[in-house]
């Protein structure tokens, strides 16, 4: 049992590493696919499927936690959550 | 016949992310090899590697049999997944959030592990040296199979991706050949980039087309992906790099 997890473990790491990023992502493409598709948008439809997956990557990086250097003491670290 | 026009980019989406897996795997096998003897580092590469190709010629043909829209969206969302988060740790990597990835510190780092780890066997069975082969040829390959049988599944063909991912393995073996040392010099962390920016051009292509999504000129909408996720990720990084700018204490 506790290999299996393991091994389970190790394969959703391949896709997930930021849970945030991973469930946003599927949130947006669900959102997309079951809400905004069926709209008429002409040749629009992937260039707003892409601009959503865009703006998801540049917020998640921009309010990653920095892993190093350790903050210093009376210092919280920036930007979590 | 291969149609090298649509075949390209996922002849070097494979080779591009199969030689950094590679790399990462050599760094360690290296280490085995050197310090507990080359026969039971190949032994665990060698099994692993057959377990990979297995796995390949199981999955391939199984996700080609499955409704070609339903694959798409599947493997897409999975590409989309993977690809977002080697960009977005190589985005984070480049605006010095998180530390680059250095070969020949993992290369030490092993090495000391492996001394530590007890007296070399005597016998050709090393089961220590054999077991760590083993496990980080078939953690990196796992990645490679998976690049190799989506973008085959989706692409309606295994050759390209498995022409890009073979290239790159005889590409590193040579190398790791010929050098006998970490491959250090290579920018991994570029590389990682622009593997991340293809997968998730790649990734929004097949998940627009499972969900039905007609992408203006067709195939070729891959191509304004890749250099829409190029600049999204060129934006990212100076926007994080900014926001983790740690003041120096004021004096």
């Amino acid at each position: 049992m506790h290999t299996l997890t393991k091994i389970l473990g190790e394969l959703v790491s391949l896709f997930v590493d930021d849970g945030t990023l991973a469930a946003t992502i599927l949130i947006w493409v669900a959102f997309y696919g079951l809400l905004l598709q069926p709209l008429p948008m002409g040749s629009w439809q992937g260039p707003i499927l892409f601009i959503g997956l865009a703006v998801i990557l540049i917020e998640n990086t921009r309010r990653a936690p920095p892993p190093y250097p350790p903050p210093q003491a009376g210092e919280g670290r920036e930007g979590a959550g | 016949m291969i149609d090298w026009v649509h075949a390209g980019p996922s002849i070097l989406a494979a080779f591009l992310a199969s030689l950094v897996e590679f790399i990462e795997a050599l760094t360690v096998v290296l280490a085995i090899g050197i310090v507990r003897g080359w026969r039971p580092a190949l032994t665990g590469a060698c099994l692993a590697s057959g377990v990979l190709l297995a796995l390949i010629v199981a999955f391939g043909p199984v996700l080609q049999a499955i409704p070609l829209n339903l694959v798409q969206l599947l493997v897409g969302a999975l590409l989309l997944l993977f690809g977002m988060r080697w960009l977005r740790k190589a985005i984070l990597r480049s605006a010095g959030v998180i530390p680059l990835h250095d070969e020949e510190a993992v290369f030490a780092s092993e090495t000391r592990s492996l001394r530590q780890s007890g007296p070399v066997a005597v016998s050709a069975w090393d089961a220590t040296a054999i077991a760590a082969s083993f496990k980080i040829v078939m953690l990196e390959g796992i990645e490679v199979v998976f690049i190799v049988v989506a973008i085959g599944a989706t692409s309606g063909s295994l050759a390209p991706p498995a022409i890009g991912a073979g290239i790159a393995l005889v590409a590193v073996v040579l190398l790791g050949v010929v050098l006998h040392r970490p491959l250090a010099v290579i920018p991994e962390n570029a590389l990682k980039f622009a593997v991340g920016v293809l997968l998730c051009a790649f990734g929004t292509f097949w998940t627009g087309e499972g969900i039905g999504i007609a992408w203006p000129g067709e195939d070729w909408s891959i191509l304004a992906l890749i250099a829409g996720f190029l600049v999204a990720a060129g934006l990212a990084v100076p926007i994080c790099r900014a926001r983790h700018i740690i003041p120096s204490p004021a004096k």
